[in-house]
């Protein structure tokens, strides 16, 4: 099962599908295309040894060889989950949009999933940078040319914002490859390499060496999570972005920053992460509560919910850095449960929008009278991002705090105020849009708004995986849990073993 | 076997919930009513066959595990799906099945009106199963499992009729401000966890026994933590204000949640945890305080409220203050006592209030009803039982209980003699606003217009108030105090306080001579009937009276009249200045942070441009910037 | 004193010897009267130029110092003056689709722009300063006149007039430079000036005043900071495919001599902390005009200039490092960053002069008064939604302009990666940082174009400009198209052979290396 294979799998898609006469037969082609990737990752997990914290699946060719960057591939509990959230949220956008959109659209998203697939799976830290790179072509396109009124500006700030952070990082990792030639020899951007140096740390300044690595790159993925104070790309982004981009940006994108700390940050720094840990912890309590309350006062729904993502990210980072287990396996769930309902919320919206043609909030009210499916299902995915136990919500946030109650309990203290604060935006907008009165925007009964049966079909799989995700937490963890202890218990001296190529 | 019954009891009313939730929209009352009825008495019937074999077996063995499957797996947590049954939950589960059963039927013909009762009763059912979880849940995570859902329900229900916004509004805030109270628990059971290294409740509890007790540290925060989360969920002080506006709801939901069940969970939660709350006297003196100024401020408000569930609401509010006074002393079982029984009287109460309203047609406000004695006789005989209950005419469940909580607030070492001065005082207020309310509605002359012709409910309503009342009458007989029974009735064991021995311990009270005791029960008894007369005088005889002391204590009268402001209060102190800010933040966040971006940008063009004006397509000003680059580069070539 | 030509040694000159018969042909034929097809005379020069790749690598000899030690040949030097004879090829292929290039004087134009090749190898072979000198004039000197003919707007005349002017200031400094050296080390055979560099130790500041004029004067050429002001209005002016062969071979010729000379130690003399420090400022301010100046441009062939400044300041950092260090990181990724800043540039000036004739042809359709000759300027706005009307063309725009802004999977990534892995080896930071930041801000320009080529507001489709390719000669337009696509697919592909040309590029930066010690 070679993830090569896993991951150029959509190139081979779209290059079929100009062999294809009609255009018809080429959306088929594009949908059998994202059929077959979710496919083969479902295949992964099932092939995937849940024993072991070692790299599976290996793949090791000699690239640039002269300065160390190989071609290296594998996959661990840590990024078995987001292959397969990849590969089924880009299911669900072909299975909402294939017949919809024209070809460069799905063929964007096609690619977008190859860079994000490449990303999560790459061990080389420059073949990592190159989809990290990549991921972000398609989505400045998605969101430039299918946006909304300001998309231009929406995408060159999504494009500036990141890739400022981004060139740094590459500075970054030159830099590391540096390290590793003055201590191993020659230069090599393999990540298990890089986890064997030990990069002179000086606790007080900020200038030693590893303090400053650590830092550039956890900015570089702080703009991607986002962050407090680099988080103003997200809303915009969210604004202008279509429903299917803003649930890739939503679900995936933002993942792609915390897999970042995950794969590199923590092990390959963890004295500076140690000493300078609870920064970013008070940037992600402040996150939390300076996004929910921004939240409250938001007029438009995408904005709301753009924010209500940057307060859950403020959890994940609490998460990361509280080094406990349950800080540790709190963030992990957490990425995965915010990418399935911020997903789910951002399709809703979509639908709604393409009806309604407006976001404003005021616009709207007594939705539910109207259009009954379409509530019940908005309110599972809003207890959902209330974290409402036995939904995917509560599991992470549960297993966050405990961690950083763990920590220091007034970190805690803070924290939980997310959770009055999480709920109060969300039953404001849930108020204002299905309550009271119908509003006049949709006063005759014409315009049908309810969903019809392909989108009901997706929000209901969304539902169960948020409460199979709720309930048996488990089942989804049982991939993860090792590596997360091997994560947690050495952390100074963290490696990865290779599995034998088996089979 | 017994693990049959026991998934059994949370069989039946999920199956209910989801019957009922995929035929959401039928309009058949009846249809939907019985199943969701039928499925609280299967649950109610599996909790009794599982109980009855408790009396034959002694207290120790009392108690039955089941566990389903492993929630959350960690080296230092494990958190199973897993459920106990002894004496305490038990006892919680027969009255939340036995009343919950009685409200559902009941609510067949309140609902009769309604386009939706299928989804009404599928969030009944679904109640139902997360009250049961929370009660059986044998550790703290699964019992918030079912507080959150219990609050959860709470909302969808009192914004059931969500085309009135201010209905919605009354469910949010009661949302929000229990999700204030879970925050709390949540802390609370962090700091358990901390401190005891697991949640299951029987191993807490042995870790408690040999931990001990603390003027002041981690173990009481936890445990004031935990209070704060009890006093969100039961509305006690701070957090209470969310109950009068959860009167928007349905009037069967308001006796199911807002007066039998769920706010009696956080008496439970603290019964349950009495082993740690014991460790920390100073905490179980704030519950106490915080008990008795719930008790009078609510009992203070009630005496001029007009609207008849906004008086039943306070009363509530203020009974609960009396279970937090009982906890609040160490008597933890008589708190149980006081819960069982408020839950008949009050749950009667409040569908006796639900059958008016009904046959009025919708008319809460008791300005506009009076003898109604003649129109609804079964209602008004079983209100009658009631009215006697809670004022605590003797023999009757509240004297009993009430009683109990009076003495043991006098007699127990954490009590003291002003502690049972302020709760007689309180008892005096109760008897008055209810006797208030009894003879504004029921007594005193017709106030309605003609064309409202107030009729007695059908035999769903009737049946429901007939067993409750005959209830509320007898169920003091469960835990008669030892005083009474040893004079009177010749020994009837005190039932509820064997049972409840192991679990919920009272604390050992002060010999007191059987005089004393006496006097103490007739004090209470002699200052509730004097209250009750003052009030029968003030609405019966002479109804000009009430108008003429209002104008006297003017400020007072509309100080209790308007609640004190606490809404308003909160309003400007919380909610106003949270928006402000909230505002300026997100003003800030687009002007400040998103304009650095901007300002940075318009630097680079600026740079840009300056540079473009260099470039000016002069020959002889590029011959010159040459001149000048090829001198300075020289210069600092000869400088350096 | 051997002064007869043993043969071997001519055989080395047989390409320039190539060159300059195929550049005479035409214009000889055209004396006499008769006027060839210029087909014919295309495809005769296009010979020639393939000639002479193939005997530069024919006859190609290891570190022979030839006519009385005047020229030096080793490998990087081949490669180089291969690599502009390339350039020459497919220049050429872009010029002949050019209708306003072929109109008239044609012969003149392609003798010129082979002499200015010529010129070129010369300075690349030379070994002697003063003959590099000469090469650069005699180059110079024919992009001058052509220029001048290229376009008869003023424009042209008023471009060609200042690259005079200004250019024959600057080889005076060169010259006056020349001097400098030749007065303190007594020679100027650059063989020599590597063995004098090593052993006076305590280098005369006269010897690195005339190194630093020298720099000062190639600078002029590659447009570093304080004189890169002629090469915008240079570019406007001249004709798109011409300036495509100059921006690239004159950068290529003109750094592997930087880098001849940074070899010479200079940095390890006393002086060599100052030098240094002037060249650092200087990469670091050409960086920022670069990146900030096109930021309000709305004419693409402004843009790709001021991107071709700021892609000098890249090339200058590899050349400060080369100076400063001894292992042959810095050689080998300043030749990969040429490589692919060739094969970019060239593409990208290809296609816009191919959009022009485009232009050209809608502007004759719809009032064809406009004369002949009239170079249409190209706007960015023009560009709108060319993705659906002409898909390959602006792909590979794309792509181009993506290895331009240094994006991954192209070929600029990997050379901008080993510019900044070789700057990071020798701890120069807060150049590299310099260098992010000005790619940073380079990424609005470059993203420019992309945007408007892909943005497809249907109901303005008819209103597009560029609809139709132009009619002229449909068989050299297509070659053009194709030779576009052919070095858009390099700059996307080479990327992922890097392995390959970095194996080769080092081996033979070792070769000059060991040479020099």
């Amino acid at each position: 099962m070679s993830l090569s294979l896993l991951i150029f799998f959509p190139l081979i898609g779209i290059f079929l599908s100009f062999f294809v006469p009609s255009l018809y037969g080429k959306r088929i082609v594009l949908f059998s295309t994202a059929v077959i990737e979710f496919l083969l990752s479902v295949k992964l997990l099932f092939a995937f040894n849940t024993q072991t914290a070692a790299l599976q699946f290996v793949e090791k060719q000699e690239w640039i060889s002269s300065f160390g960057i190989s071609y290296f591939l594998g996959v661990d509990g840590l990024s078995i989950g987001l292959v397969l959230l990849t590969s089924f949220l880009t299911l669900l956008i072909f299975i909402y949009s294939w017949k919809k959109r024209e070809l460069s659209f799905l063929s964007a998203f096609l690619i977008l999933e190859l860079a994000l697939m490449g990303s999560f799976l790459s061990i080389d830290a420059i073949l990592f940078y190159i989809f990290f790179e990549i991921s972000l072509l398609p989505m400045y396109f998605i969101v430039g040319l299918w946006g909304g009124e300001r998309k231009i500006y929406a995408s060159y700030k999504l494009l500036i914002y990141t890739l400022a952070g981004s060139l740094f990082m590459l500075l970054g990792i030159i830099y590391m490859m540096n390290l590793t030639k003055l201590e191993l020899g020659n230069f090599s951007s393999n990540l298990l390499d890089w986890y064997k140096l030990d990069i002179p740390f000086i606790a007080g300044t900020l200038f030693s060496t590893q303090s400053l690595l650590f830092f550039i790159f956890s900015i570089a993925f702080a703009i991607k999570i986002p962050l407090f104070p680099l988080h103003t790309w997200l809303p915009d982004a969210h604004v202008e972005a279509p429903t299917e981009g803003s649930m890739m940006l939503a679900g995936l994108m933002l993942k792609l920053g915390v897999y970042g700390f995950f794969r590199f940050v923590l092990p390959i720094f963890p004295e500076a992460s140690q000493y300078w840990g609870w920064l970013f912890i008070f940037i992600g309590v402040l996150g939390i509560i300076y996004a929910s309350l921004i939240a409250m006062v938001q007029t438009d729904i995408k904005k709301l919910i753009a924010y209500s993502s940057i307060a859950h990210m403020g959890y994940v980072i609490i998460g990361l850095f509280s080094f406990n287990i349950f800080g540790l396996t709190g963030a992990y769930y957490q990425m995965l449960a915010h990418g399935i309902t911020s997903s789910a919320l951002f399709f809703m919206v979509g639908l709604i929008y393409y009806k309604t043609k407006t976001r404003q909030i005021k616009d709207y009210g007594g939705l539910a009278s109207v259009a009954p499916y379409f509530s019940i299902l908005f309110f599972i995915f809003t207890c959902a991002s209330m974290a409402v136990p036995l939904t995917s919500g509560f599991v992470g946030e549960f297993l966050i705090l405990i961690g950083a109650f763990k920590l220091s309990p007034i970190i805690a203290y803070f924290a939980v105020l997310g959770v009055i604060l999480g709920a109060s935006y969300m039953l404001i907008l849930y108020k204002k849009v299905f309550f009271g009165k119908i509003s006049t925007l949709y006063k005759d009964t014409s315009l049908n708004l309810d969903l019809c049966l392909k989108e009901k079909y997706i929000l209901v799989i969304l539902a169960v995986v948020v409460f199979s995700m709720g309930i048996f937490p488990q089942i989804f963890l049982k991939y993860s849990n090792i590596s997360l202890q091997h994560l947690n218990k050495n952390y100074q001296n963290y490696n990865l073993s290779l599995e034998q190529e088996n089979k | 076997m017994q693990n049959l019954f026991f998934s059994l009891i949370f069989i039946f009313p999920l199956a209910g919930f989801f019957i009922n939730a995929i035929r959401w929209n039928s309009k058949k009352v009846q249809l939907s009513g019985f199943i969701a009825s039928g499925a609280a008495l299967g649950s109610f019937v599996s909790a009794l066959v599982l109980l009855l074999p408790f009396l034959s077996q002694d207290a120790s063995e009392r108690i039955i595990n089941i566990y389903f499957f492993n929630w959350l797996e960690f080296e230092f947590l494990s958190v199973p799906f897993g459920f106990v049954l002894d004496s305490l939950s038990g006892i919680m589960t027969l009255v939340i099945t036995g009343v919950g059963t009685l409200i559902h039927i009941f609510s067949i013909s309140y609902m009769s009106g309604d386009d939706r009762p299928a989804k009404y009763f599928s969030y009944l059912n679904f109640f139902l199963f997360n009250m049961l979880i929370l009660v059986l849940a044998d550790n703290l995570l699964l019992t918030f499992v079912g507080w959150e859902g219990v609050g959860l329900c709470s909302y969808l229900l009192i914004g059931f009729w969500f085309s009135d916004i201010q209905k919605a509004k009354a469910g949010m805030k009661a949302f929000i401000v229990n999700r204030i109270g879970d925050a709390g628990f949540l802390l609370g059971l962090f700091g358990l966890f901390s401190i005891f290294g697991s949640l299951n409740y029987a191993e807490i509890s042995v870790a408690a026994a040999n931990t001990s007790p603390e003027t002041w540290g981690v173990l009481s925060l936890a445990c004031l933590f935990l209070f704060i989360g009890a006093a969100g969920k039961s509305a006690q002080i701070p957090l209470f204000v969310w109950l009068p506006d959860a009167m928007a709801g349905p009037t069967p939901v308001s006796a199911l949640i807002h007066a039998a069940t769920m706010v009696t969970s956080g008496i439970y939660l603290i019964v349950r945890l009495s082993s740690v709350f014991i460790l920390v006297p100073n905490i179980l003196h704030i519950i106490a305080t915080v008990g008795v100024i719930t008790m009078l401020l609510a009992a203070s408000i009630a005496i001029t409220q007009k609207d008849i569930k906004k008086v039943l609401a306070y009363s509530t509010v203020s009974q609960l203050g009396y279970m937090f006074i009982a906890v609040g002393v160490g008597a933890f079982s008589v708190a149980m006592f006081h819960l069982i029984t408020h839950a008949f009287f009050k749950a009667l109460m409040f569908l006796g209030a639900g059958s008016v309203i009904h046959s009025m047609r919708g008319e809460q406000n008791m300005d506009k009803m009076g003898g109604l004695k003649k129109y609804m006789p079964i209602t008004y005989y079983t209100f009658l039982m009631g009215w006697l209950a809670i004022i605590g005419t003797p023999f009757f469940s509240g004297f009993f209980s009430k009683d109990e909580i009076l003495f043991y607030s006098f007699a127990s070492p954490l009590g003291h003699p002003l502690l049972w001065l302020l709760s007689v005082l309180g008892a005096g207020l109760t008897a008055f606003y209810m006797t208030r309310l009894m003879s504004l509605t029921f007594w005193g002359k017709e106030k309605f217009d003609s064309n409202v012709k107030p009729h007695e409910g059908d035999k769903f309503i009737t049946i429901p108030l007939i067993i409750l009342s005959i209830l509320s009458i007898f169920a003091g007989l469960i835990s008669v105090p030892h005083l009474i029974s040893k004079t009177m009735l010749g020994h009837i064991p005190n039932f509820l306080q064997n049972t409840l021995a192991l679990i919920a311990p009272n604390i050992q009270a002060i010999y007191m001579s059987p005089a004393q005791e006496f006097l103490l029960m007739f004090a209470s008894v002699f200052v509730a009937g004097l209250m009750a007369a003052l009030a029968f005088v003030f609405y019966i005889k002479k109804t000009s009276l009430p108008k003429i002391l209002s104008n006297k204590f003017k400020v007072i009268y509309n100080l209790s009249l308007s609640k004190y402001k606490i809404d308003e209060g909160y309003n400007k102190i919380i909610v106003l200045p949270l928006q402000y800010i909230s505002k300026s933040l997100s003003d800030m966040d687009k002007l400040f942070i998103d304009d650095i971006t901007f300002k940075l940008s318009n630097f680079v063009q600026k740079l840009g441009s300056g540079f473009c004006f260099l470039q000016n397509g002069k020959l002889q000003s590029y011959a010159f910037y040459f001149v000048l680059g090829l001198g300075v580069i020289v210069g600092c070539f000869f400088i350096t | 004193m051997n002064i007869l030509f043993n043969l071997p040694q001519v055989f080395v000159l047989l390409p320039l010897i190539f060159l300059f018969i195929a550049a005479l042909v035409p214009i000889s034929i055209k004396v006499t009267g008769a006027n060839l097809s210029h087909n014919f005379i295309t495809i005769e020069v296009l010979l020639g130029i393939l000639l002479s790749i193939v005997s530069i690598f024919v006859f190609s000899s290891q570190q022979s110092l030839i006519l009385f030690n005047s020229l030096k040949l080793d490998d990087i030097v081949e490669y180089s003056a291969a690599l502009v004879l390339v350039s020459l090829f497919v220049s050429i292929l872009f010029l002949k689709n050019n209708q306003s290039f072929t109109a008239h004087q044609f012969e003149e134009k392609i003798f010129l722009l082979l002499n200015s090749a010529i010129g070129l190898i010369i300075m690349l072979w030379a070994n002697d300063l003063l003959l590099m000198f000469i090469g650069l004039e005699y180059a110079s000197l024919s992009l001058y006149i052509l220029i001048l003919l290229s376009k008869n707007s003023s424009f042209s005349k008023e471009a060609a007039i200042k690259y005079f002017l200004l250019g024959s200031f600057l080889s005076v400094i060169l010259l006056y430079g020349l001097s400098f050296i030749y007065g303190s080390v007594g020679s100027l055979y650059f063989s020599e000036l590597l063995s004098v560099s090593h052993n006076i130790f305590s280098m005369s500041r006269l010897f690195s005043l005339g190194i630093l004029l020298v720099f000062a004067g190639l600078f002029f050429k590659v447009a570093i900071f304080p004189f890169h002001f002629w090469l915008p209005d240079v570019y406007e002016g001249a004709e798109t495919a011409v300036v495509s062969f100059m921006a690239s071979s004159f950068k290529l010729v003109i750094f592997i001599i930087l880098l001849k000379l940074a070899y010479l130690d200079i940095a390890f003399g006393p002086h060599g902390q100052s030098l240094l420090n002037i060249f650092e400022w200087m990469s670091a301010l050409t960086i920022l005009i670069g990146s900030v100046a096109a930021l309000k441009q709305t004419k693409l062939k402004k843009i790709l200039a001021y991107s071709s400044i700021a892609h000098s300041g890249y090339l200058l950092i590899a050349v400060i490092v080369a100076m400063r260090e001894e292992s042959s990181y810095a050689l080998m990724s300043s030749l990969y960053y040429l490589l692919s800043y060739c094969t970019l540039t060239v593409a990208a000036f290809g296609i816009v002069s191919y959009l022009e004739q485009c232009k050209l042809q809608n502007n004759l359709d719809k009032n064809n008064t406009s004369d002949e000759d009239q170079e249409p300027v190209l706007l960015v706005s023009d560009l709108k939604s060319l993705l659906y009307t002409k898909p390959a063309l602006s792909v590979s725009f794309i792509i181009v302009l993506l290895g331009l802004a240094g994006l991954p999977p192209t070929f600029g990534f990997f050379a901008k990666f080993l510019v900044l892995l070789s700057a990071l080896n020798e701890q120069m930071f807060w150049l590299s940082i310099w260098a992010i930041i000005g790619s940073i801000i380079s990424l609005y320009y470059y993203f420019k174009p992309i945007i408007s080529m892909c943005s497809l507001d249907n109901d303005k489709l008819d209103t597009v400009f560029l609809k139709k390719d132009s009619t002229k000669n449909i068989f050299w337009n297509k070659t053009h198209l194709f030779s576009i696509v052919v070095l858009a697919f390099l700059s996307i592909s080479l990327g992922f052979f890097s392995q390959d040309i970095i194996e080769f590029l080092s081996q033979i930066s070792n070769a000059f290396i060991e040479y020099k010690i």
